[in-house]
């Protein structure tokens, strides 16, 4: 499938401070793509990029086979934003900021407006400044979806939802998907990532890390082993295991993480007088943090191609 | 400088207190250091006609004797700028509740276990400090001046207490821009109203000074009481009692204005008008028709329209009294040379029916005209910075709409309001002159007033440029700056003994006096090929920054370097 973002040694620098460091990846034509990683770890820098409000170091972008610099014009017509904090003229009414927008993109079709609105059941009365988080937020989306466009940039998007309201948000990114439409989703909440995307792309520190399916970072799980023994044993008898990759022990018990087969495991326990055997699988929150933490492997990995 | 809310805030002004204490103490120092070499070297008979000069415009001054002694001469001349203070502290007064709101600013300020009193009490004290540090630097550097001369002087204690007055002046309208602030949603608005009741007031001033009988007038003004207290004039002197007015009025303006925000939600304002009425500036959004939401152009227009409707009222009103108040110092003119061997003389010049005549006397007042549409200019620049400052931007920018279509809209938008302003004064002088008798050449008059477009434009333009590389924050005290420096130069050059080409950096200097030679055509032609080139270089700035983010190197060094740069895969 043909890739509609594709970053290339993205750079991004705010005189010496680091925005992003040479991030490449691509991004498929009707996917739902997940952009991992935790506050200031270059995720708004990234779109902002994308969206022609920043002008990139080195290295680039483009969406549609568009430059997202030099052809921000024709990429804005393909392209429905939602920022992550949406800031729209106060003193209009949510129903004239997106009757404004509207007219600004041309050639939206009022009936949809209508539908988002009443799923939102965003009142469109009130002034933007007069609106809470959340339908400051609804505004947002409408005015990003309304114009069916191919691809949805959405920065942090569900923030200030309530739960019925992401539930219905995410049933729209159902329906862009279905409609073989694309959405690149950024977020630091990894269950609404894990719900809707196929592959996400983790970020940290600037730089980009992995990016993967996330059924391939499920199976990155690791398994915490707790084996309990009769007499002390020695965590040398498990350490060289395959897929072990740490072995403690503590009087008669011996603590260890495994990726993979507990088969190995279960054979060598077999040579001690086992009295109890617990696993503890990390939930995919769990994997997520781990490649937050600093220390943890940060390679940038091929990009999808 | 972060322990507290009160030296967060002043430390915030730190960059206020210098520009406008150094900027214009630097312009006292210059005035009274050059009075030996100007005024006090003038024979008698020059010092004659310079009296007879001030007391043409005895709308502006009250003691013309005082005009040939360095502390009268200082204060005579500029006792306009020493009052321009006071469109900080309004500024100022509006921000530091007002805008804190708008920003959210004070929700994070008012969640810290301290009183809502004692934040505004600090955030209050902060402000009247600044000031009073203000008003501390003028005195210095007034003082400073007089050390170098020899001709009559004034005390250090008499300079300190001219600094004093300053700031209590100022301190009112802040206090005044604080009440204001609680009737009003937006900073801006509650900072154009002050602004407005701050032309007003001199307005008010100058009534009282057409004839003691309408001293009552002046008495409900602010700038009333800093006239009448003069401490530099030897034979004038302070007047406390007017200190203390003005330290009053600033006192129960931010009290009241106080009491009103300890008893209002954070965000809302004190309802003024009963219910279904709507204040201008109120701008109730569904009252906004359609037609603003068509087009980038239309939402600029609509966005314009308050502000230029806001100065065209002041504008034209403050025009067209002092016509009526210049037709009115003529008749005192006359009656009293009534029986002299000058009568004849003073009524050719004064009898209505001059053209000449009354473009001397209306001459110095058309004068404020370029001034005055420069300071709309930088109100403007102010209007598009902020909509970049907080992100609004962003969401039409990703719109397919250019860069350069977004801020030429802006820039159109409020060419038109400045065409507007221009137009409207031009028609409330017009008026004024019928009704009061005033023969004008009305030519003259149009290019006196419409031929100021290109001063209001090339400091827009500047603004826009400038609002590419600088913050928000800075913005507006560095073009104010530049403003009062370049008026500074102009008032200035000559009693210093500048040369011509330091005169020339005054933008001002080349409006000269169309009211009575015309136009110079060729200067506002420059002019306006300035502003084209700023608006040039602004929209190609802007095209090249980055969005949310101020900073000059990079966007150079990427233009310069554009070429070097590794090609973008596609």
């Amino acid at each position: 499938m043909a890739a509609i973002i594709a970053v290339n040694d993205l750079t991004k620098m705010y005189g010496r401070t680091r925005g992003v460091v040479d991030v490449t990846f691509s991004v498929d034509e009707g996917e739902i793509f997940g952009f991992l990683g935790p506050n200031g770890a270059g995720k708004t820098t990234t779109i902002r990029v994308l969206m022609g409000l920043l002008h990139p170091t080195s290295g680039g972008a483009t969406i549609g086979g568009h430059d997202v610099w030099r052809e921000s014009v024709a990429v804005k017509k393909i392209v429905g934003y939602l920022p992550s904090d949406p800031q729209l003229d106060p003193d209009l009414t949510g129903g004239q900021i997106i009757e404004y927008f509207a007219n600004l993109r041309g050639g939206v079709d009022k009936a949809y407006v209508k539908s988002l609105v009443d799923r939102f059941e965003l009142d469109t009365r009130k002034r933007f400044r007069d609106y809470s988080r959340g339908n400051k937020q609804k505004v947002g989306i409408v005015q990003a979806f309304m114009h069916k466009p191919r691809l949805l940039v959405l920065d942090e998007a569900s923030s200030g939802l309530d739960p019925l309201n992401q539930l219905e948000f995410n049933k729209l990114l159902f329906e862009v998907r279905a409609d073989g439409r694309t959405v690149f989703l950024s977020s630091h909440i990894l269950p609404e990532v894990e719900q809707v995307c196929e592959r996400v792309g983790i970020i940290r520190d600037g730089a980009l890390i992995r990016v993967d399916t996330v059924a391939a970072l499920r199976d990155l799980r690791q398994h915490e082993v707790t084996l309990t023994f009769a007499a002390p044993t020695p965590a040398s008898d498990f350490a060289g295991l395959p897929g072990v990759h740490s072995a403690t022990a503590d009087g008669n018990t011996v603590k260890l993480i495994v990726t993979g087969d507990l088969g190995p495991i279960v054979k060598a326990a077999a040579d001690h007088n086992v009295t109890n055997f617990t696993t503890h699988e990390p939930s995919l929150e769990d994997v997520f943090l781990r490649y937050y933490q600093t220390g943890a492997p940060a390679a940038p990995e091929a990009a999808h191609a | 400088m972060r322990r507290s809310i009160f030296l967060r805030t002043l430390w915030s002004f730190r960059v206020a207190i210098l520009g406008w204490g150094v900027g214009v103490g630097i312009l006292m120092f210059i005035v009274v250091a050059a009075f030996d070499s100007a005024i006090g070297s003038f024979p008698p008979a020059t010092k004659a006609e310079f009296l007879l000069a001030f007391q043409s415009v005895g709308w502006l001054w009250d003691y013309p004797k005082a005009v040939v002694s360095t502390g009268g001469y200082a204060t005579a001349k500029y006792s306009v700028i020493l009052m321009l203070v006071s469109i900080w502290g309004l500024l100022a007064g509006s921000r530091i509740l007002r805008g804190q709101e708008e920003t959210g600013q004070l929700d994070m300020l008012l969640s810290l276990p301290r009183s809502r009193a004692r934040v505004v009490a600090e955030k209050l004290g902060a402000l009247f400090v600044a000031l009073l540090l203000i008003g501390l630097i003028i005195g210095l550097f007034t003082y400073a001046g007089e050390a170098r001369i020899t001709s009559t002087k004034f005390s250090f204690a008499n300079a300190l207490l001219e600094g004093l007055m300053v700031s209590l002046l100022a301190a009112s309208f802040a206090g005044l821009s604080v009440l204001v602030s609680q009737f009003t949603r937006r900073r801006g608005t509650a900072a154009g109203i002050t602004g407005a009741l701050f032309a007003l007031a001199i307005v008010l001033n100058s009534v009282s000074l057409i004839s003691p009988a309408y001293d009552w007038v002046g008495k409900l003004s602010p700038v009333y009481y800093f006239r009448i207290s003069k401490p530099l004039v030897e034979d004038y002197g302070m007047n406390w009692g007017a200190a203390g007015v003005l330290l009053l009025l600033a006192l129960v303006f931010a009290g009241v204005g106080t009491a009103l925000f300890l008893r209002r939600d954070v965000g809302s304002v004190i309802p003024v008008a009963p219910a279904g009425v709507s204040l201008p500036g109120a701008r109730p959004a569904a009252s906004q028709g359609g037609w603003s939401l068509r087009s980038l152009l239309a939402r600029a227009i609509a966005l314009e329209a308050p502000r230029a409707l806001w100065w065209s009222l002041g504008l034209g009103l403050f025009y067209f009294i002092f016509t009526i108040i210049t037709r009115q110092i003529q008749l005192d003119l006359i009656d009293s040379f009534k029986g002299t061997t000058y009568e004849p003389i003073i009524t050719a010049l004064a009898g209505g029916q001059s053209a000449a005549g009354n473009a001397f006397f209306l001459s110095l007042l058309i004068g404020f005209i370029p001034v005055l549409i420069t300071v709309m200019a930088v109100t403007q620049v102010n209007g598009w910075e902020r909509v970049e400052a907080e992100g609004q931007l962003d969401l039409v920018l990703a719109t397919p709409q250019t860069r350069a279509k977004a801020i030429l809209t802006r820039i159109g938008a409020a060419t038109a309001g400045q065409a507007l302003t221009l137009t409207v004064t031009f028609g409330a002088i017009l008026l004024a002159a019928a009704i009061a008798g005033l023969t004008l050449d009305n030519g003259k008059l149009a290019q006196a007033t419409l031929g100021a477009l290109p001063w209001g434009l090339v400091v827009l333009s500047a603004g826009y440029l400038l609002a590419t590389w600088i913050r928000r924050s800075l913005l507006v005290t560095v073009l104010s700056l530049l403003l009062a420096i370049s008026y500074g130069i102009g008032l200035a050059s000559d009693a210093a003994g500048w040369p011509e080409w330091v005169k020339r950096l005054s933008i001002y200097l080349y409006y000269g006096n169309p009211l009575i030679t015309g136009l110079d055509w060729r200067a506002a032609g420059i002019i306006l090929g300035l502003s084209v080139v700023f608006t040039a270089l602004a929209v190609w700035g802007f095209a090249a920054k980055d969005i949310g983010r101020w900073s000059f190197l990079p966007n150079l060094g990427r233009r310069l370097g554009r070429r070097q740069q590794p090609a973008v895969a596609s």
